[in-house]
C-alpha cells in the first residue's frame, strides 16, 4: 500500500533551513509537510539526542531545534521523520510529484505545487593514506555519536581530531560539552589572528560564539596542532595510530618532522562541507561551481529562493555552504515565496520578507569572511600510494583513476565509465571531490569535470518500495 | 535513580541489551569499528560519514538491508553484520 | 590531450563501440583514423548496454554474420588478456505464455539446423542452469555459448587498442558540419570551427547519424528509439548466473522485451518493456529520465522469475537512444556522397555486432580481406545503405 498527500508545499529536510521554510510558508497559508530522513527534525545544527540523560539534551542547539519544529507544526506543518526521499519529477501540471521511503519499508508518494528543497550539506571528504581503516569517520560522524548516542565514544583508545575550518572547533567544543576526552586537535590552517578580529569586528553578535569556540578547544584538552595535517592513520583491521606533520610553506607536510600517536581509537576528520545537490540537480535546475560555498551549488536568487526551474526553491546549505543563519534565513525567504507561488499569490508580503533579505545578505557576508580565513582546500596535499582507495564503495584505487585519465577521461562521467568511481552505493558522493582533484591535476577544471548527475532512485530503495511510489505516481496500483 | 531504559536486541545472533534508541553505529562500534567487508579487496570498513549518505556502515535489520546510522535501537531487532564477530550465525 | 590535426584519411564520426570498432579495424588495416566523439567515449547509448554477445534469437538471415560477431569478441578476449570482462554465461529465454513455446521450440530447431548448441529446458531444467529462476515459466530456451562483456571496459579497450595501432582519438569534439564539394567528401568541421579535410568520413553516430548525414543532404531513414535498464545494489556472485531474457515471436525490436542479468560487478541488471511506445526524435536530447510505467514493469518482471530477489534494493536506472532501421538491420556501407560512409542502426543489439561492423567496414574503404568473402558478400546485401531506394 502506498500513503499518498497532496499538498501546495513540500519541503525536502527538517534541518533550520527546511523547518524556516516549512513555518514560513504554512504562515502563508499553504498546506505544508515537511521530509527528513532522521529519527528526529532538526537537521545537523539541531541534531536531537536520543537519550534523556544525555548531557545535550537541554543545549541551546537542541532546544531550539525542538522550538522551531514545534512552531512548524503549530503553524500546521506536517514534519514527517524517517522518510528517505528517492525520487522527484516534475508533473504536467507544473507542480511536483515525491517519491519516498518511510522507515526503510514504506512507500509514500506526494503531490506539491511547489517544492522546497533544504537537503543541507555533508562533510567534503578528501582521502589519505588509511583513510577507510574502521575508526577513521568523518567530524560529523563523531559529533552525531556523542551527541545522539551515551556521550562518549564507543570504540576505545584516543580520540584525534583533525581537517581545517570553524567547524572543526564546533566539534571540539561538543567534545568538551560531553566530558570526552580529546587527545589532539590537527588544524591545517594557522588563521591570521587580525583578520579573524577584523571579521569578528563587523559581526560583533558572532563574538560570544567565537570565544566560547575558543574557551572549549581548550577545555577539550586536545593538544592543539595549528598548522598541522594527518598524514597517515595506521592498523590493521582497524585504526590504532595516527602520523601528523606541520605544514611547510609550500603548504605540504614536511616529511622529516613526522609525530607519530599511538594508541587511537577515533579519528575524526572533517576539511568542510559540500551540499547535498541531488534532489536539485536531479530536476535539472542550474547548479554552479564555487569553492568558497562548498564547490557544486544549487543557483538560486536570494531575494527569493528560486531557483532556475518553475515551483522549485532551495534553502539552506543546498544553495551554498553557510551554516545555520543563512540556512534559517533563506529558508524563511524561500518558504514564503513557495507558499506565495503556489497559492497563485504574486508574492509574499514584503513587510516580512524583504529585511530578511538583508539579514541574509549580512549572514552569507560572514560565512564567506570565515571561508577566507579558511580557505577551502583545493585538494589534499598528499602524495597518495598508487593502491589508495578514492572510491570506498567500489574499492577504485587512485592508480586506476591515474589510468583513466591517461586514456581519455576527461570527465568525472568518463572516469566512472571506466573505474566504476561512483557507480556503487553512495553515487559519487564520496569520490567525487577526490575524483575532480585527480581530473584538475590532469588539467580539466572542476567545472569542466562535471559532477555525477543523479538519477532514479536518489538513494538504495528497495524495490517493492520503488514500485509502490511509482506506481501511485503513475495513478494506478 | 534511573529507569531501566535497557532492551534487548538480537546482534548476529547473540542476544546484547543496550538503551533503548541508541544509534546502531553506536552499539556495533563498541564491539568493533568495523563489520563490513569492502567488495574488491575485502578490507574491512565501518561507519564514516554517520548521515546516511555514505553506505559504508550497512547491516541487516530485520532481514532488510539498512544504514546503521539512521536506525535507532529497539526491542527485538534483528542485527546481523557481514564481518563482525560472530557474523553471519 | 593532442591538437586536432588538419587532415586524416579517414575520420570516424562517434566514439560509441560501433565508431571505435571501426576505428581499430581501420587502424588494423594501416589507414591510422581519427575518432572524433561529441562527449566522452562511450557514454551514449554503448554505456548503457546490457552488451549481450550472442547470436541467439537474432534471425536466421543474419546468423552467420552474428557467429562471426560473436567469434571476433571471443578472440579480443583471448588476444588482449580479457581486460574487459568477456565471459561466456549462456542465456535462458524464458516463456511464460504456453503459447509463446512453439516460438522458442521453432528458433531452437533452425539455429541447431544451421549448426548451434542451443535447446529447450523444462521449468526444472531451467531452475537447475538458474537456481534463483523460481517463477511461473512454462518452458526455456538455453543457448549455452551466449556471452556478455563489460561494455564500458570493452569500448576503452577498443579505444586504446586502436589509438595503439596508430588511430587518434577526441573526445568533445562534436562534428557540426560535413564539407561536401562536387558531391565528394572533403572533411568535417567541429563546433569550435577547426575542419579536418579526409578523403573518407564514416558516420557512426548512433541515432544522431540521420541528423549528420542530413548535413550532406543524405536522408537516412533511421530513427530514435528510447531504451533503458535498472540496476540494483551489489549482490553476492552468482545470484544470477545466465543472460536471462523473453523468447518472443520474431517481432523484432519494436516488440516487447525483457533482458535481465548480474554484471561482474554483482549488480543486477534489468529492463521489460511489454508493449513500446514510438520515440519522438527530439527525445534523445530531452529524456534523462525512465518512466515510472517502465520501472514498474520492468520489477514485477523481475519480482515474477525471480520471487527470491523482493527485498533487494534498486541503485540506479539510465536512458539511452538507439538508432533504429525499416527493417532492423544496420545501415553499413558507402552513402551517395562519394567518400562518405554510413555504419548505424544498431536496433538494440550493436555491441555484438560492432566488431564484424568494423571489418566489414574498414575493408570496404581500404579494400583489405577483413573478413571472409561469403560474409563480406552477405553484408554487403544485408546491410546495403541504398536497400531503401533512394538515400541521397
Ligand atoms: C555532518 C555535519 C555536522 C554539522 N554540525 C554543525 C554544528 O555542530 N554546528 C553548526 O553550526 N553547523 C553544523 N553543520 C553545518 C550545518 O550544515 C548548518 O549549521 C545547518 O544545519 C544547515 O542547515 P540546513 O537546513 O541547510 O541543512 P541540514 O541541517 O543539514 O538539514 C538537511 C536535512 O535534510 C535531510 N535530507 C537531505 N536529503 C534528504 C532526502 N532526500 N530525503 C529526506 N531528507 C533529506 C537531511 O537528513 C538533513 O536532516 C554541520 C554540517 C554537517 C554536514
Ligand atoms: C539497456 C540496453 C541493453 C542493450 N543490450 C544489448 C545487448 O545485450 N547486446 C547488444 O549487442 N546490444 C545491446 N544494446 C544495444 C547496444 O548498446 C547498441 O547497439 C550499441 O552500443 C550501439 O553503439 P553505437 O556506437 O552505434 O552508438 P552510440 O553508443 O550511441 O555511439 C554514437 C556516438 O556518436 C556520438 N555523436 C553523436 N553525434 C555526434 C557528432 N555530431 N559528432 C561527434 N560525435 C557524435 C555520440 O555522442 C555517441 O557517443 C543495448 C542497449 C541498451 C540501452
Ligand atoms: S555511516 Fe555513512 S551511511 Fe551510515
Amino acid at each position: 500500500m502506498t500513503a499518498r498527500l497532496h499538498v501546495d508545499v513540500a519541503v525536502i529536510g527538517a534541518g533550520p533551513g527546511g523547518l524556516a521554510a516549512a513555518r514560513a510558508a504554512a504562515e502563508g497559508g499553504a498546506r505544508v509537510v515537511c521530509l527528513d530522513l532522521f529519527a528526529a527534525a532538526g537537521g545537523q545544527y539541531h541534531m536531537q539526542p536520543t537519550q534523556p540523560e544525555s548531557r545535550f539534551a537541554q543545549t541551546p542547539q537542541v532546544l531550539s531545534g525542538r522550538d522551531a519544529a514545534r512552531a512548524a507544526r503549530s503553524a500546521g506543518v506536517e514534519i514527517l521523520t524517517r522518510t528517505e526521499v528517492f525520487w522527484v519529477a516534475g508533473t504536467e501540471d507544473g507542480g511536483y510529484c515525491l517519491s519516498a521511503c518511510q522507515a526503510g519499508a514504506e512507500a509514500l508518494s506526494i503531490r506539491a505545487t511547489t517544492l522546497v528543497v533544504a537537503s543541507g550539506a555533508m562533510e567534503r571528504p578528501l582521502p589519505f593514506p588509511g583513510w577507510t581503516l574502521p575508526g577513521v569517520i568523518g567530524a560529523g560522524a563523531a559529533q552525531r555519536l556523542l551527541k545522539t548516542g551515551t556521550g562518549a565514544l564507543p570504540v576505545p583508545g584516543k580520540a584525534v581530531l583533525a581537517g581545517s575550518g570553524p567547524f572543526l572547533m564546533a566539534v571540539a567544543q561538543t567534545f568538551a560539552k560531553a566530558g570526552q576526552p580529546l587527545a589532539h586537535f590537527v588544524e591545517y590552517r594557522r588563521p591570521n589572528p587580525r583578520a579573524t578580529a577584523r571579521l569578528l569586528a563587523r559581526h560583533l553578535r558572532k563574538l560570544a560564539e567565537a570565544f566560547g569556540l575558543l574557551r572549549d578547544l581548550r577545555r577539550s584538552g586536545a593538544e592543539r596542532h595549528f598548522g598541522h595535517i594527518v598524514t597517515r592513520a595506521l592498523g590493521k583491521d582497524r585504526l590504532e595510530a595516527v602520523e601528523i606533520a606541520p605544514i611547510d610553506a609550500s603548504g605540504r607536510p614536511d616529511p622529516a618532522r613526522v609525530q607519530r600517536i599511538e594508541g587511537v581509537g577515533t579519528l575524526a576528520i572533517g576539511y568542510g562541507f559540500q551540499p547535498v545537490t541531488d534532489v536539485t540537480a536531479a530536476l535539472g535546475a542550474d547548479h554552479g561551481f564555487d569553492p568558497a560555498l562548498g564547490g557544486w551549488h544549487c543557483i538560486v536568487d536570494p531575494a527569493t529562493g528560486a531557483s532556475s526551474r518553475p515551483g522549485l526553491y532551495a534553502a539552506g546549505e543546498v544553495s551554498g555552504i553557510g551554516g545555520a543563519s543563512p540556512a534559517r534565513l533563506s529558508g524563511r525567504i524561500a518558504g514564503s515565496h513557495a507558499a506565495a507561488a503556489a497559492l497563485g499569490r504574486a508574492a509574499p508580503d514584503a513587510a516580512i520578507v524583504a529585511p530578511l533579505a538583508a539579514e541574509l545578505a549580512a549572514a552569507r557576508g560572514f560565512a564567506r569572511g570565515l571561508a577566507a580565513l579558511y580557505p577551502p582546500l583545493p585538494d589534499l596535499p598528499l602524495d597518495l600510494a598508487p593502491d589508495e582507495v578514492l572510491c570506498r564503495c567500489e574499492d577504485v584505487t587512485l592508480a586506476e583513476v591515474r589510468a583513466a585519465v591517461a586514456d581519455g577521461a576527461r570527465e568525472t562521467f568518463a572516469v566512472k565509465m571506466w573505474t566504476r568511481a561512483g557507480m556503487g552505493p553512495c553515487q559519487g558522493r564520496i569520490c567525487g571531490a577526490a575524483i575532480a582533484a585527480e581530473l584538475r591535476r590532469a588539467g580539466t577544471r572542476p567545472e569542466a569535470a562535471g559532477f555525477n548527475r543523479p538519477h532514479l532512485p536518489l538513494r538504495p530503495t528497495p524495490l517493492p518500495v520503488v514500485r509502490a511510489a511509482l506506481a501511485a505516481e503513475r495513478g494506478s496500483t | 535513580m534511573s529507569e531501566d531504559r535497557t532492551i534487548g536486541v538480537i546482534l548476529d545472533g547473540v542476544p546484547s541489551r543496550c538503551a533503548e534508541g541508541l544509534p546502531l553505529t553506536s552499539l556495533l562500534a563498541a564491539r568493533a569499528p568495523g563489520w563490513r567487508a569492502s567488495p574488491r579487496a575485502g578490507a574491512p570498513r565501518g561507519m564514516f560519514c554517520g548521515m546516511g549518505l555514505c553506505f559504508e556502515c550497512m547491516v541487516e535489520v530485520d532481514g532488510r538491508p539498512a544504514r546503521a546510522c539512521l536506525e535507532t535501537a529497539r526491542e527485538g531487532m534483528k542485527i546481523r553484520t557481514a564481518t563482525g564477530p560472530g557474523a553471519g550465525s | 590531450m593532442s591538437a586536432l590535426p588538419r587532415t586524416a584519411e579517414v575520420i570516424v564520426v562517434g566514439g560509441g563501440v560501433v565508431g571505435l570498432a571501426t576505428a581499430l579495424a581501420l587502424a588494423e588495416a594501416g589507414l591510422a583514423p581519427v575518432v572524433v566523439e561529441a562527449k566522452s567515449f562511450g557514454g551514449a547509448v554503448t554505456g548503457g548496454s546490457l552488451a549481450g554477445i550472442g547470436a541467439h534469437m537474432h534471425g536466421l538471415p543474419e546468423y552467420d554474420l552474428m557467429r562471426a560477431a560473436c567469434g571476433l569478441w571471443r578472440d579480443l578476449a583471448t588476444d588482449t588478456g580479457n581486460p574487459f570482462e568477456y565471459r561466456a554465461q549462456g542465456q535462458i529465454g524464458f516463456i511464460l505464455d504456453p503459447r509463446d513455446v512453439a516460438s522458442g521450440e521453432t528458433w531452437v530447431r533452425e539455429e541447431r539446423a544451421l549448426g548451434a548448441d542451443c535447446r529447450m529446458l523444462t521449468p526444472a531444467e531451467a531452475s537447475e542452469v538458474e537456481p534463483l529462476l523460481t517463477g511461473p515459466i512454462v518452458a526455456a530456451t538455453f543457448a549455452p555459448d551466449t556471452a556478455t562483456v563489460n561494455p564500458f571496459l570493452a569500448a576503452r579497450t577498443l579505444l586504446r587498442r586502436a589509438c595503439e595501432k596508430g588511430a587518434r582519438a577526441f573526445e568533445h569534439t562534436p562534428i557540426t558540419a560535413l564539407t561536401v564539394e562536387d558531391d565528394r567528401i572533403r572533411g568535417v568541421q567541429t563546433a569550435s570551427g577547426e575542419r579536418i579535410a579526409a578523403a573518407h568520413v564514416v558516420l557512426a553516430a548512433g541515432p544522431w547519424t540521420a541528423n549528420l548525414a542530413a548535413m550532406a543532404n543524405v536522408a537516412l531513414p533511421l530513427v530514435p528509439r528510447q531504451a533503458q535498464c535498472l540496476a540494483s545494489v551489489r549482490q553476492p556472485p552468482d545470484t544470477l548466473r545466465r543472460v536471462i531474457s523473453a523468447v518472443e515471436d520474431a517481432g523484432g525490436v519494436n516488440s516487447g522485451y525483457t533482458q535481465i542479468q548480474q554484471a561482474q560487478s554483482g549488480q543486477i541488471l534489468f529492463n521489460t518493456v511489454t508493449a513500446p511506445t514510438a520515440t519522438p526524435p527530439e527525445a534523445k536530447d530531452q529524456i534523462r529520465e525512465v518512466p515510472p510505467g517502465f520501472v514498474v514493469e520492468s520489477i514485477d518482471m523481475l519480482l515474477r522469475l525471480f520471487p527470491a530477489l523482493a527485498q533487494i534494493e534498486l541503485l540506479r536506472s539510465w536512458v539511452r537512444f538507439e538508432a533504429v532501421s525499416p527493417d532492423h538491420r544496420f545501415l553499413a556501407g558507402p552513402l551517395p556522397v562519394a567518400g562518405l560512409w554510413v555504419c548505424a542502426g544498431d536496433n538494440g543489439s550493436g555491441y555484438c555486432r560492432a566488431l564484424m561492423l568494423g571489418r566489414y567496414m574498414a575493408g570496404r574503404i581500404g579494400g583489405g580481406a577483413s573478413l571472409p568473402d561469403a560474409l563480406i558478400e552477405q553484408a554487403g546485401r544485408l546491410y546495403d545503405p541504398a536497400r531503401f531506394g533512394e538515400v541521397a
